[in-house]
């Protein structure tokens, strides 16, 4: 009987909870759109900067016209070769060692092949981890070649024509592009579901409705729980919008399990939700609810979670403070995914860990709930 | 007559504050109690307490047969309460409201949808189920809260300042509203700024300083005090307070 009222009590809760949600629409609209826009923003911005990118070059061909064709792009402003190498081998240490952003690889008889046929091919190697900016580099190319083959062309009856074949290849440093992605997730989703369930409570404090809440029987696990399931529901489909915005806009690809990555994603949007719930049971207005999400979570989350800076730079103790951030476990964990291609068996201690602090999370937002006004 | 609350040397303290001083008085099952006082005479915090929302310094205190310190979960769910503040969802519909606020006292979906029908008729709300609460007026937001907090049947109710705001007229339907829920055998416990109002109680308890000063049927206390009405009872008590306002 008594397990009947609370499930009772918390789906009559969790349905006003959704009506709020969806009639108020600017809080949608920031559930919504702001990590859509944040996620472009970072995105894009953390990926602009394309002059003097180091190339390597295999000219096993070597011919006039292979080197002409180098020159020409060694002369742009977008491209710096940075050595001539003489196998594959080379090309992917340069790659292992972080040095490259691309390779132009000429096949033997480039020249040959343009003045039998009009075409030649080039390969251009490029390192995946530039994400969006693999398309303009490779747009950047196609201008390039363009302008060089009408001016050949101009005192030439055959017109030439130099098809450069785009292949990309992982970069095991991640040292670029690729490597922001997870992190600006990670904080992305923080910052929606932190900043909004920190208002969830205090909310209900400032219109006077608490009070009729301490007043009736419905119990503080009730009240917390039913708060939480709407806006998880929200945060998984915010997760499932910035996926898509990742792979398709942003071009991550996404080497590791996506349901994996989903799972662990929805158990970070929980502990996000977590310690924003326990934000607003501890402050009594939505002021100060927000200022204690945006300088007492917000910030650490941004500057120490291994976002901005590596983990490497922080004071072993630091290191293991750090690391009861949510936000911290989750974006190693989505790196090992997202770029590494790693499996269960390399997250599975995040995994753990978020969830573990998440329960607590929960047990003192219910401790502390005050059940009665002081 | 049954006791529905029973309280005795009743206090709050905060800190060297003594917002409420060892009071003691009982009400009667289906009476209409008025518990008048100024502003910061004590009696929010002495009704927070038999609410269960304030833990008493000192003092004992029975509602609905449960103590007020160790059974307050029992007494929540037989009693209901309106606060001054206003204490219904603005951003969801009257029957929403309605619907939350059955489920909380864990009342099956069947009766709700029965009963809200019936109190839907009587308020004359039958077409604005579908209203959200905001766009109400403020007279019909305040009976709607005060059927709402009746919802469940509860032995007591617990109204503090429920009128505050509105004209007289509007607080003469709100009182009918009063009147029928004391007929259903409710007993109505309610807080008041209105001297018009202590008039409509049973009996009434007048705070000063923490202290009940007078507890009797508002005839009784008139003639006491060879007064005409309530207000002059009031003010010949209210201006021996020490205390400040707020």
């Amino acid at each position: 009987m008594k397990i009947k009222t609370f499930i009772d009590q918390f789906f009559a809760f969790t349905q006003k909870e959704f009506f709020h949600i969806l009639r108020d629409r600017k809080t949608l609209l920031v559930l919504i759109v702001l990590p859509i826009t944040q996620l472009l923003i970072f995105g894009f911005a953390l990926n602009s900067n394309l002059t003097e990118m180091p190339t390597a070059v295999l000219d096993l061909s070597n011919d006039p016209l292979s080197r002409q064709v180098v020159a020409e792009l060694d002369a742009s402003t977008t491209f710096h070769v940075i050595g001539r190498v003489n196998s594959m081998e080379e090309v992917d240490e340069l790659f292992k060692a972080g040095k490259l952003s691309q390779a132009f690889v000429f096949m033997p008889g480039f020249e040959k092949s343009i003045k039998q046929t009009g075409t030649g091919n080039m390969q251009v190697i490029m390192d995946a981890s530039l994400g969006i900016n693999s398309s303009t580099l490779e747009s950047h190319i196609l201008v390039i070649l363009l302008k060089f083959q009408q001016r050949m062309n101009a005192d030439r009856e055959i017109p030439i024509q130099i098809i450069p074949e785009v292949k990309m290849r992982y970069n095991p440093e991640l040292s670029s592009a690729f490597h922001f992605v997870p992190g600006v997730i990670g904080i992305v989703l923080m910052l929606v579901c932190s900043m909004m369930a920190s208002l969830a409570i205090v909310k209900e404090k400032e219109s006077g409705t608490m009070e009729v809440l301490l007043v009736s029987p419905i119990r503080p696990p009730v009240i917390i729980l039913a708060k939480l399931v709407p806006y998880l529901i929200v945060g998984m489909f915010n997760i499932v919008i910035i996926l898509l915005i990742s792979v398709f806009i942003l071009k991550v690809p996404i080497a590791g399990n996506i349901i994996l990555l989903f799972f662990i994603g929805t158990i970070f949007t929980l502990s996000s939700l977590a310690l924003g719930i326990m934000v607003s049971v501890l402050t009594k207005t939505q002021r100060s609810a927000i200022i204690v999400s945006i300088a007492g979570l917000m910030l650490p989350a941004i500057v120490m979670s291994g976002f901005i800076f590596p983990l490497d730079v922080l004071s072993p103790a630091m290191r293991v403070v750090v690391h009861c951030m949510p936000v911290t476990l989750f974006i190693s964990a989505a790196r090992n995914i997202m770029i590494k291609g790693l499996g269960m068996v390399a997250v599975y201690r995040e995994l753990i860990w978020m969830a573990v602090i998440t329960v607590v999370l929960i047990v003192i937002s219910i401790k502390c709930f005050k059940n009665r006004l002081s | 007559m049954e006791k529905v609350i029973e309280v005795e040397r009743l206090a709050k303290k905060f800190g060297s504050f003594t917002a409420v001083d060892h009071i003691s008085f009982e009400v009667y099952r289906g009476e209409i109690f008025g518990f008048l006082g100024a502003n910061g005479a004590g009696k929010t915090t002495a009704m927070r307490m038999l609410c269960g929302l304030s833990k008493p310094s000192f003092g004992t205190g029975r509602v609905v047969g449960f103590d007020i310190s160790r059974e307050t979960e029992k007494i929540k769910s037989r009693i209901g309460y309106m606060s001054q503040k206003f204490s219904l969802y603005e951003t969801l519909t009257v029957r929403e409201n309605i619907r939350l606020y059955g489920g909380i006292y864990g009342m099956s979906r069947a009766d709700i949808r029965k009963k809200m029908d019936l109190v839907l008729s009587d308020l004359g709300l039958s077409e604005e189920r579908n209203t959200l609460v905001r766009l109400l007026p403020q007279g019909v937001k305040q009976r709607l809260a005060f059927s709402v907090a009746t919802f469940h049947e509860p032995q007591i109710v617990f109204l503090d300042e429920p009128t505050g705001g509105v004209d007289p007229a509007v607080r003469r339907m709100f009182w009918e509203l009063i009147y029928q829920a004391a007929a259903n055998g409710i007993t109505v416990f309610v807080t008041t700024h209105y001297m018009d109002e202590a008039e409509y109680c049973d009996r009434v308890s007048i705070m000063v300083d923490g202290r009940i000063e007078a507890l009797d049927t508002p005839s009784a206390l008139k003639q006491r005090y060879g007064v005409p009405g309530m207000q002059e009872v009031f003010y010949l008590l209210a201006r021996k307070a020490q205390r400040k306002d707020g």
